[in-house]
C-alpha cells in the first residue's frame, strides 16, 4: 500500500464511507507498519479540527445592504409571464402558425415586387437607425401603457429571450419595433392574436409588427446575444410615441 | 418542512409578496455568509457574494425548479459569487487572518485554538476550489454528491478534489511543525 492509498483509506474511514474491507486492509497495514500511525494520528488531528471550525455570524450591517439591495432589485417575472415564456404552442395554434407564415411571406414578397402598395408596413416605423442604448437599462420587464387608455405593451426578457404581450383596448393603429443595439433580432413566434390587421417585418434585423385593435397579441423574440440590449418602440399612426431600453436580467454565474 | 415552507414563501414571492422574500434571507443568511466567508477569507467579499446570491436569486425565482430544495440553489448561487469573488481578487488578496511568523514550537499545535488556526490559515492558502470543497465537506457537511451538485461537477471529481485538498493541507501544515 503506498502513502496516497493509504490516505485515501484514512479520509474515508474518517468520512464513514470506507467499506469492511478495506478497513480490514487498512487496520492489518497500519499493524504493520507503526511508523504510519503519524499520518493516521495528523488525519485524524485536522479531520477533528476541521469539523469543529466554527460557523462565521455574519454582520449586522449585511441584513441592511441585502434588504436595500432587494428593494432596487427587479422582482421576478410573475406566473402569468413565465408559464408564457414556458408554454408550449397550443395544437391549433400549431395548425394555425403556419398560414400567418404563409400570409407574411406573401405580404413580404408582394411588398417586395410593389413597394408602393398599399397594406405595406409604415416605412417611417420600418425604416430604423442605428440606436445606442442608455448606461442604465431596465431588465427583465417593461411596461408601455398606452396613452387615452388605449392599452398596454408589456416586454418580458430572460437572457436572450424576449416575449412582448399587446393589448389594444380600442380602435388603436400600433406599430411595435424590438430592435437590438449590436445585433439583429429574430422573432421566434407569433404565440397568439385576435388582432386585426397584423402585419409583421423582419428583414431589415429587427422585429416590426403593426397591428389594429381591438384585440391582444403576443409574440417570442430572440436577441443576437444575451447581454445585447433591445430597444422596444411602439409608435402610432406612423409617429413613435415611446422608446424603452430593456437589458437581460443579470446572469447565473457558472461555477 | 423548511423546504415546504420555502415552496410557499416563493410561490407567494412570485404572486407580488416582494416580502415573503425576506424570511428565505432570514433562514439563509446565515449559511451563506458563512461559506462565502471560509471560501473568500474576506468579511467584505463575503458580504458581496451573499447579497449578490440573494439579489439574483430573487430576480430569477420565476427560472427556480420548485422539484430542488431552494437552499442548494441560492447556495450554489452564494458559492459561485465566492469563486468570482477570489478568482476576480486573486493578484490582490490580502488574507485577513494572519500568518504565523514561523513555525510553531511543536509543544504548542496539539492546543484546540492553535490547531484551528492554524487550519484557517490554512485553508486560506489552498486554491480556491480546493478550499471550497473542504469548506463544503467538513464545514457545511455536505455529501459527495451534494457539493457535486452544488459546483456542477461529478462526484468522482469531487472526490478526488477532496483528496488532494486534504492532502495538501496536511502537508502545509507539517511543513510548518505540525507533528506529533
Amino acid at each position: 500500500m503506498n502513502n496516497d492509498r493509504l490516505e485515501a483509506l484514512l479520509w474515508a474511514r474518517n468520512d464513514g464511507t470506507i467499506d469492511p474491507e478495506e478497513l480490514a486492509e487498512l487496520e492489518t497495514h497500519l499493524a504493520e507498519h507503526q511508523a504510519l500511525r503519524e499520518i493516521e494520528h495528523q488525519i485524524t488531528t485536522i479531520a477533528e479540527g476541521l469539523d469543529t471550525l466554527e460557523k462565521v455570524q455574519p454582520p449586522s450591517e449585511l441584513r441592511e445592504r441585502i434588504d436595500g439591495a432587494l428593494e432596487s432589485a427587479t422582482p421576478p417575472i410573475a406566473h402569468h409571464a413565465a408559464s408564457l415564456l414556458a408554454r408550449p404552442v397550443p395544437s391549433w395554434q400549431a395548425r394555425w402558425l403556419p398560414l400567418v407564415a404563409s400570409l407574411v411571406i406573401g405580404v413580404a414578397i408582394g411588398y417586395l415586387l410593389h413597394p408602393g402598395a398599399g397594406g405595406s408596413l409604415d416605412q417611417s416605423v420600418v425604416s430604423g437607425t442605428m440606436v445606442t442604448p442608455p448606461t442604465h437599462l431596465e431588465t427583465g420587464r417593461v411596461e408601455i401603457v398606452l396613452d387615452r387608455g388605449a392599452g398596454s405593451v408589456v416586454a418580458y426578457r430572460d437572457r436572450a429571450d424576449v416575449v412582448v404581450e399587446v393589448v389594444l383596448t380600442t380602435e388603436t393603429d400600433i406599430g411595435i419595433t424590438l430592435e437590438g443595439a449590436a445585433g439583429p433580432v429574430r422573432l421566434e413566434s407569433l404565440v397568439s392574436t385576435n388582432a386585426s390587421a397584423t402585419e409583421i417585418d423582419t428583414d431589415h434585423g429587427w422585429v416590426v409588427i403593426q397591428s389594429v385593435g381591438p384585440g391582444t397579441l403576443t409574440y417570442s423574440a430572440i436577441a443576437s446575444d444575451i447581454d445585447d440590449p433591445l430597444q422596444l418602440r411602439v409608435s402610432s399612426g406612423g409617429v413613435t410615441t415611446e422608446e424603452r431600453w430593456i437589458g437581460p436580467l443579470p446572469d447565473e454565474v457558472d461555477p | 418542512m423548511a423546504r415546504d415552507d420555502d415552496a410557499m414563501l416563493i410561490e407567494a414571492c412570485l404572486h407580488g409578496d416582494r416580502h415573503a422574500f425576506d424570511k428565505l434571507v432570514d433562514r439563509y443568511e446565515g449559511p451563506l455568509f458563512s461559506a462565502a466567508y471560509r471560501i473568500t477569507g474576506s468579511v467584505e467579499d463575503a458580504m458581496d457574494a451573499t447579497q449578490n446570491a440573494f439579489v439574483n436569486a430573487y430576480e430569477k425565482l420565476h427560472t427556480f425548479d420548485p422539484s430542488y430544495r431552494f437552499f442548494s440553489w441560492i447556495y450554489r448561487i452564494a458559492v459561485n459569487q465566492s469563486l468570482n469573488l477570489v478568482g476576480r481578487r486573486r493578484d490582490q488578496t490580502v488574507l485577513e487572518e494572519d500568518a504565523p511568523a514561523a513555525a510553531p514550537d511543536p509543544s504548542e499545535v496539539f492546543d484546540t485554538t492553535e490547531i484551528r488556526g492554524q487550519l484557517k490559515q490554512a485553508l486560506l492558502e489552498l486554491e480556491p476550489y480546493y478550499r471550497t470543497v473542504i469548506v463544503l465537506k467538513h464545514l457545511e457537511g455536505f455529501s459527495y454528491r451534494e457539493i457535486g451538485e452544488l459546483l456542477d461537477i461529478p462526484e468522482k471529481t469531487v472526490k478526488s478534489r477532496l483528496f488532494t485538498a486534504r492532502q495538501r493541507l496536511r502537508v502545509m501544515l507539517t511543513e510548518r511543525g505540525f507533528a506529533p
